[in-house]
């Protein structure tokens, strides 16, 4: 379980958070829902330990990963992250994108894993294509199957869907469901449209100006996916 | 509308001929009398195009300085660019600013400098039983040539790496140690503009003679210049210089199958780590020991020429006996500064279109070639050009030395104006075209301001290399005639003095002054004009083919046509 307890973040005089809390289930799924500039991208980044909380604390599995002064390194949190652009290293092959975070697995085990993973997401056709050989909704498809190759305990995705048209998106949505399940992954979905954040069918909060104004009571607050 | 566009087309394709003329006409001449003389049944060429016992030493020579100054180079860049990479954004300004500013010292300058302060080093060693060592030969001449040309590879690499995408490194440290994330994925993203400045290192040493000969270590550069000297042949010293040529094109054409992959969008002002990355001890002593390095190129120069020239009692008399030359070298690089400017504009954004079609690596060749051209070799083809009769008047004139300054550097303001053209995204150019009846309404309101800090790096880059310039200058300057710099380099080699210390100090200041005001105006030009990827749609990105891709994967083609996201085999 994640636990983000009063985190607050400045840059300079504006404040980008200010006393967040809320909790992230094992298992479970929750979407943040704000406008641009709420503080999600922020939010999402001081979980990852990209950035530092200017106060209070973060903690995963009980063991405390951020708080001022004190920062675990982004590699050894267990998270796996999906960014808003995808991100995808121009300079690598698709299937050298997703094995990046597989170094120091025997190799026929980090092999397994990048066929277990471009199967399931559509991509083994595509292996040794370049992010700029690719369309937009498999530069998606690649991000999550990058993020998701280590097995994370945690998944943050950053508004993934951004600029996808209707079908696409639901197509993508449906495959980020299926894949989070499978690997069992708590996941933490940054959005601005609602419509999304319900279809994921976690709890819903709503981030504004830097702090959390109304969390989805009817969501079942706390519960995993596979609690029921 | 038609004619309007076709007598557009027709003016550009005109200016622009009239532009490769100016740069490239001391070539062609040079060209055709070699041609003349081979066709004529001239004896020995052969000989003189394929270098063998001492000439193959030279070029061998040549060849390796210049490829140890280019690793040299390159190493120093990257730990020092990735050193400021991680300041704090205001700190890293300021700090990309110095480098670039010490990018305008000459080279001489800082082989006097260097001279002197191992001069000191060894006098104090010797005091203490240390055996007394040579002060010349390759190993000083690598030294003094790394120390001057770092900044370049320095600034390249901080540009370099300034150009990557925060999300990129974002993707990456979830993933991988933080030294993985630099050494898989921030660097050999950064790689075209560090292997830039690597080559750039390379081709400026390749063809320099004045720093490996103020420490008696013989080049093929110099060869050229004894041979024209000995004969006054220019079929000659074409010939000659081939090889050094073939080695210069053959860098060249590497750089022009890099130059796509540069980055489009300039530096980043904000922080590209938020959480200062984790390095392990010998990283970051590496890192260290080049900030170090490059604070010692900063310094050393400017200490050791205070130092010298307090301790000359004639200096204020020296200083003044120069006023004459003073002036005349800051006339001659002003002219060669604003001629720049019209050919610069000229071919940059024909340049910047042509890479992405066909035929635009022999226009890219064309451009960039002169830089690669040994200095003499321009000295000798404007000879050949202008030396005849009826031409006195301009051959006897200060245009030479403007025209040799033109030759040599007008192709790095054109490559300058080329990458501002790439930056501007082009549906401003687009709107700019439907809104105003003229196209030239376009170009002046629209285009030209969105390239002036292009035009002003690039006026300024040859302003100050002009004023150190020497090797072709030697040899075309008008009789009575003499530039700062070429009283410096006669100077020099009667040692490292305090008369040229002090005259070393006041194109030091010179070119420190115009290095910082370029720098300045580029700064505030900046606040003034946002960079205009800001502007672009988020997430959209610019293609090595110039093509633009749109957040939904579909691309906007460099000519204004759309491809639809599913061209590569787009499934959900």
């Amino acid at each position: 379980m994640i636990v983000v307890q009063d985190v607050a973040r400045r840059y300079g005089a504006t404040a980008a958070l200010d006393g967040v809390s809320f909790e992230v289930p094992e298992e479970g799924t929750v979407a943040i829902l704000g406008p641009s500039g709420s503080g999600k991208t922020t939010l999402l980044r001081l979980i990852a330990g990209l950035e530092a909380p200017d106060a209070g604390a973060i903690t995963a599995g009980g063991r405390l990963l951020s708080a001022p002064g004190r920062v675990v390194a982004p590699h050894l949190r267990g998270m796996g992250l999906v960014p808003q652009a995808s991100a995808l290293w121009p300079h690598m092959t698709v299937a050298q994108n997703i094995l990046f975070g597989l170094h120091g697995l025997p190799r026929a085990e980090a092999r397994r894993r990048l066929d277990e993973l471009m199967a399931r997401t559509g991509l083994a056709p595509l292996a040794r294509r370049y992010p700029h050989q690719i369309s937009g909704g498999e530069a998606r498809r690649v991000a999550l199957a990058r993020a998701l190759a280590p097995r994370p305990r945690y998944l943050l995705m950053d508004e993934p869907l951004t600029n996808l048209d209707g079908d696409l998106r639901d197509a993508l949505l449906a495959l980020i469901r299926g894949l989070v399940g499978e690997t069992r992954a708590s996941l933490l979905y940054v959005t601005h449209r609602p419509e999304e954040a319900g279809t994921l069918g976690g709890r819903v909060l709503r981030l504004s100006a830097g702090r959390v104004v109304a969390g989805d009571a009817g969501a079942a607050a706390g519960h995993g996916r596979h609690d029921g | 509308m038609s004619w309007r566009v076709g007598w557009g087309a027709a003016a550009r394709g005109v200016l622009a001929a009239l532009a490769l003329a100016l740069v490239l006409s001391p070539l062609a001449a040079l060209v055709a009398q070699a041609a003349a003389a081979v066709l004529g049944g001239a004896g020995g060429w052969a000989s003189l195009a394929v270098p063998t016992g001492r000439r193959a030493t030279l070029l061998a020579q040549s060849a390796s300085l210049a490829l140890a100054v280019a690793l040299a180079g390159m190493a120093l860049g990257v730990l020092a660019g990735v050193a400021l990479w991680r300041l704090p954004p205001r700190q890293r300004a300021l700090a990309r600013w110095a480098v670039w500013v010490a990018a305008f010292v000459p080279p001489y300058v800082h082989a006097l400098a260097w001279s002197a302060a191992a001069d000191r080093l060894q006098r104090s060693l010797v005091s203490i039983g240390f055996p007394r060592l040579p002060m010349r030969g390759w190993g000083l001449a690598w030294w003094v040539q790394v120390m001057a040309l770092a900044p370049l590879a320095v600034g390249l690499a901080l540009a370099g790496l300034q150009s990557l995408d925060r999300d990129a490194i974002d993707a990456a440290r979830p993933l991988r140690p933080d030294t993985a994330v630099l050494l898989r994925v921030a660097l050999p993203m950064a790689a075209p503009l560090v292997a830039a400045g690597g080559a750039l290192l390379f081709l400026l040493t390749l063809t320099d003679y004045a720093v490996p000969s103020l420490f008696q270590v013989g080049v093929y550069a110099m060869e050229l210049l004894t041979e024209f000297s000995a004969h006054h042949e220019p079929a000659r010293a074409l010939l000659l210089a081939l090889p050094l040529a073939l080695l210069a094109a053959l860098v060249v054409a590497v750089g022009q199958r890099m130059l796509p992959l540069l980055p489009q969008r300039p530096g980043a002002a904000g922080e590209a780590w938020g959480l200062p990355p984790r390095w392990p001890p010998w990283l970051v002593g590496l890192q260290t020991a080049a900030g170090a390095l490059l604070m010692a190129q900063l310094a050393v120069p400017l200490v050791a020429l205070v130092a010298l020239a307090v301790a000359e009692p004639a200096l204020a008399d020296t200083l003044r006996s120069a006023g004459g030359e003073i002036a005349y070298s800051l006339g001659v690089a002003a002219a060669a500064a604003l001629v720049a400017l019209p050919v610069a504009l000229a071919l940059g954004p024909m340049l910047a279109r042509g890479m992405a079609g066909r035929g635009g690596g022999w226009l890219w060749l064309l451009a960039a070639f002169p830089v690669a051209v040994p200095a003499p070799l321009v000295g000798v083809g404007l000879i050949a050009l202008w030396n005849r009769p009826g031409l006195e008047a301009l051959y006897d004139s200060s245009a030479m030395p403007v025209l040799a300054a033109v030759a040599r550097f007008a192709p790095l303001a054109v490559a300058v104006v080329a990458a501002q053209w790439r930056r501007v995204d082009p549906a401003f150019l687009d709107v700019a075209r439907v809104l105003q009846a003229r196209p030239w309404q376009a170009g002046l309101q629209v285009a030209l301001p969105l390239l002036a800090p292009g035009c002003l790096a690039g006026m300024g880059i040859v302003f100050v290399l002009s004023l150190g310039e020497l090797g072709a200058t030697l040899l075309v300057a008008p009789p009575g005639r003499s530039t700062l710099t070429l009283r410096i380099y006669n100077y020099l080699h009667y040692g490292a003095s305090g008369d040229v210390a002090g005259l070393c100090l006041v194109v030091l200041a010179l070119a420190l002054l115009v290095g910082a005001g370029t720098m300045a105006v580029l700064a505030a030009w900046g606040r003034l004009l946002p960079d205009s990827s800001r502007l672009l749609p988020d997430s959209s990105r610019v293609l090595p083919d110039g093509s633009r891709v749109l957040p939904d994967g579909s691309r906007v083609l460099p000519d204004g046509s759309h491809v639809s996201p599913d061209r590569g085999g787009g499934t959900p």
